[in-house]
């Protein structure tokens, strides 16, 4: 695609005084299995191409999926800036990035045999501890080439791979229906990715979900699982975007250099590491990326900046523009990491005694998000009873503040889990979020 | 283009082959307080092809329609990677058609200039409105040209328009800020989006008023659900349950989800119904070439079918029913909804209040999550006391068993309104979600079990 888009960019700095181009181009390999049989298998291969132009001032934008579009491009940009933002800002010129490794070769190789092989393997395991029930496995890997060249001089590139694996099983029994448990995980590197671990935690709570058990609701000790967490961390996640500040939606705005939260918990959002999902060397902006402590020690160092959000309030850009495949960039954690404790999960549950694991929830950004609210539906836990897990809890609600939450600590774990924290209604891409599980002193929890 | 389509999945050696080609046009407009949020037009042409062979798929997504001959093998060699089975597809007649839309006004012919002024006015008129502190407003338009071609001799032409507004408010109050939504969405062209302020004053004045509403009590209670959240409540709870691809092959759900066995009370009767004219989301075929039709999901109680793709339909021996949907080109098309609601009964909505000695009101869709047990966010609650609606509450989130909700409803309203929405399922897709008032027993709301 190289020559097309720098074509692209030539005609559109002709018809406008500053341009820039974000374009990807990725393939996608995902295979999906059901009842132990290969179901599907999908290749897919997609250009996107952004073009956001500047003239007389203001910005204009616009997005297409293929290079010889760029006539109509062009035009579409160009007719949007009449009624563009303001350009407070300039298209960044080339900067001194680190590099940071995102690509593995085996990765990118990883063939569709291969791939069929390894979850034919996984779903013959899950099948063997659990004839008869239904299960789910996938397998996915993803190219993606990055290019981001502007008329100020920048011109990158950037391919990364990554890899996954899901499985599930549904558990239920009787009239009961989708009582579904599921793990999953995705790498850049194909020989970090470990099948054998997922199924495992899938047979694990399998087993954990065999027995129904009830609780009587109230206050008590909560193991949050990453997955149920993730919901939780919504207004927060939200809270901490240089967006929220800029549109004075943010209660955290006179809160830098306090403590707001337990001192055990540091959020800090670190792209710079090698083969790590989330990783990059530049933003979508094309500025370098660096580290950036959220939380250090329970105290609010600072919200998360793109270059226009950082204008707008005043300050620079913490590297932090993200933006998913033909979208204007927004502000938006790249690696954002909870940093974990010491304690396995099973030490956790010894620990906790008598109490619930949350394992999944429903209804995040709904409720007062901008107070840190939210009231969340337990849609998945297990009961324990003397630091054993006694049986699958349905039915039960939590409703409260992540600010009052995270006040309420009593032991970090020790393992990582990428979540998925829905902010996309807030114009706010969520890159990558990685949490522990974390043991909770209480938690107001309401028994359906 | 017919005959390219046709060329490229003959002869492929796979038991059935599709190709879908689609065009599609989005303009995007949103603003944010007095500021242009983001303006954009984006351009994405691009299909999918499906092979089928013993019983797997194998599919090809792509951007550029070059090479339909070299994506229509690829796919072929996937599925005869996976295929170890047998294909059972339900029988559909073939169809070659062209559908258009009969639109108000077609947002290809509004200037730019025409939204953008539109969506500014109406985010200064909330900012007019008193303790409004902040919006978000965002237009989007997205005008779609489809073709669909199978080796089973169908060709349908579809045209599509989709137009949207999300309109946020956020109102403040010292350090109390409290946010609310309402989401217009319209099948049938532009005209739809001009003239509504008092949508605007309605939103304005929900999202001042919870400024002062207190955090909803929490625990079991009687509660009177409003169109909106009875729409919700049919579309999470039981209509997803109801799509057949979570059914088919699965012997458990097959006999959970069984044809005859009751639900629900005898006074209710649920719809799905993709054929509603005039909905935000109706349409003549989905995108496996079969003609939509309305399915009785629940009949006095009882249940009465199932939503299905060809391939759900062909492994339980039921007849299609329209309901593959693909949100573009790039997803495969999945059993999904379209217009989904509750029939009408026979209470008056104030002889159902006033009948209720203590409970909750709950209206306006803030989104939730389905299956057996389901949660959802009501954006308007309001206590009843002594068969009157007492003060606000804020927070409201509904939850329970689908089944034992279900039987649990002692009393339906006449008239039915219908909401738009946007439903997820690993790719959105535009759905409306409506009812009459209803009320249930012993529904679990979360809020504070404390009440603070």
């Amino acid at each position: 695609m190289a020559d097309s888009i720098k074509r692209i960019l030539e005609v559109a700095a002709g018809r406008a005084d500053a341009a820039e181009i974000h374009a990807t181009d990725t393939e996608r390999l995902p295979l999906s299995f059901r009842r132990g049989k290969l179901e599907e298998a999908t290749i897919s291969r997609e250009t996107s191409i952004a073009l956001t132009v500047i003239k007389d001032g203001r910005v204009g934008f616009a997005a297409g999926n293929a290079p010889e579009l760029a006539d109509r491009l062009v035009d579409n940009a160009l007719a949007t800036c009449q009624f563009g933002e303001k350009a407070t800002f300039a298209f960044p010129s080339p900067g001194p990035a680190r590099s940071v490794a995102v690509f593995d070769r085996a990765a990118a190789d990883w063939t569709p045999e291969a791939m069929a092989a390894v979850g034919s393997r996984a779903v013959k395991r899950l099948a063997e501890a659990r004839p008869g029930a239904e299960q789910r496995a996938g397998l996915w890997r993803v190219t993606q080439t990055t290019r981001l060249l502007n008329t100020s001089g920048l011109d990158v590139s950037v391919t990364g791979t990554n890899v996954g694996f899901m499985a599930g099983l549904d558990i239920s029994t009787g009239q009961s229906l989708m009582r579904f448990v599921f793990d999953g995980e995705s790498t850049v590197r194909l020989a970090d990715l470990d099948s054998d671990r997922i199924v495992a935690s899938v047979l694990r709570q399998a087993e954990w979900g065999k027995r129904d058990a009830t609780i009587a609701g109230g206050e008590m000790p909560c193991i949050v699982l990453p997955d149920a967490f993730a919901n939780m961390l919504v207004p927060l996640v939200v809270a901490i975007n240089g967006r929220s500040l800029a549109e004075k939606a943010t209660t955290l705005a006179d809160k830098i250099g306090q403590r707001l939260i337990d001192e055990r918990i540091s959020l800090v959002d670190d792209p710079t590491e090698d083969y790590r999902i989330g990783s990059r060397a530049y933003d979508a902006e094309g500025v370098p990326t660096r580290r950036n402590v959220v939380f250090d020690n329970g105290v609010f160092r600072g919200f998360l900046h793109d270059t226009r959000t950082a204008t707008a309030c005043g300050t620079q850009t913490t590297g932090n523009a993200v933006r998913d495949r033909a979208g204007t960039p927004v502000p938006g954690p790249h690696r954002l990491v909870l940093r974990p404790g010491s304690d396995t999960l099973d030490q956790l549950i010894r620990r906790m005694g008598d109490g619930l694991i949350i394992s999944s929830t429903a209804g995040g950004g709904v409720g007062n998000t901008r107070a840190g609210e939210f009231s969340l539906g337990i849609m998945r836990a297990f009961r324990v009873e003397n630091g054993q897990v006694t049986g699958w809890v349905s039915r039960a609600m939590v409703a409260g503040n992540i600010y009052d939450f995270l006040n309420r600590v009593e032991a970090i774990g020790s393992e990582l889990e990428q979540i998925d924290v829905m902010t996309r209604v807030h114009r706010m891409d969520t890159g990558n979020v990685f949490v522990p599980p974390i043991l909770f002193r209480s938690l107001p929890v309401v028994a359906g | 283009m017919r005959e390219d389509m046709r060329r490229a999945i003959e002869g492929l050696g796979v038991d059935y082959a599709d190709v879908r080609l689609q065009t599609r046009d989005i303009t995007t407009v949103s603003y944010a307080g007095h500021a242009l949020g983001e303006i954009g037009c984006e351009v994405k042409n691009g299909g999918m092809i499906r092979a089928l062979y013993k019983g797997a798929w194998g599919t090809a997504v792509f951007s550029s329609v070059d090479d339909l001959p070299t994506k229509a093998r690829e796919a072929a060699r996937l599925a005869k990677l996976a295929g170890r089975d047998e294909s059972r597809l339900a029988p559909v007649p073939a169809v070659v058609d062209h559908v258009v839309p009969k639109l108000t006004v077609n947002p290809a012919d509004v200037p730019l200039a025409d939204k953008v002024e539109q969506i500014r006015d109406y985010s200064e008129y909330l900012l007019g409105h008193d303790k409004i502190a902040s919006t978000r407003l965002t237009y989007t338009d997205v005008v779609t040209h489809k073709y669909f071609a199978s080796t089973d001799n169908t060709f349908i032409e579809q045209e599509q328009c989709q137009v949207d507004l999300w309109a946020y408010a956020v109102a403040r109050d010292g350090n109390v800020v409290q946010e609310a939504r309402t989401v217009i969405g319209l099948a049938d062209g532009y005209g739809g989006i001009e003239e509504r302020q008092d949508d605007m004053d309605e939103l304005a004045c929900r999202a001042k008023e919870t400024l002062t509403a207190k955090p909803a009590p929490g625990g079991k209670m009687t509660c009177v659900l409003g169109p909106y959240i009875t729409g919700v409540f049919i579309h999470e709870a039981f209509g997803h349950t109801d799509e057949a691809d979570h059914i088919a092959g699965n012997p458990h759900m097959e006999e959970v989800m069984r044809i005859g066995k009751r639900f629900a009370v005898p006074e209710l009767t649920a719809v799905d119904d993709p054929t509603m004219r005039g909905a935000a989301n109706w349409y003549v075929y989905d995108d496996e070439g079969v003609r939509a039709e309305r399915v009785t999901l629940v009949k006095d109680g009882i249940l009465a079918g199932h939503m299905h793709s060809r391939e759900t339909a062909g492994k339980m021996g039921e007849q299609a029913t329209g309901h593959a949907r693909a949100w573009s080109y790039e997803f495969k098309p999945v059993v999904r909804m379209s217009n989904t609601y509750i029939e009408g009964g026979d209470w008056d909505v104030d002889e159902m209040i006033k009948s209720t000695k203590q409970g909750m009101y709950l209206d306006i869709n803030r989104g939730g999550q389905g299956g057996q047990n389901f949660t959802f966010a009501a954006g308007e609650a309001f206590l009843i006391r002594d068969g009157e609606l007492a003060e606000r509450v804020t927070g409201a989130n509904l939850s329970g068993d689908v089944f034992e909700t279900l039987m649990n409803i002692d009393a339906i309203s006449r008239n039915v309104k219908h909401g738009y929405g946007s439903c997820g399922k690993g790719q959105p897709a535009a759905v409306t979600m409506g009812g009459p008032h209803i009320r249930v027993n012993g529904v679990t709301v979360g809020g504070r079990q404390d009440g603070r």
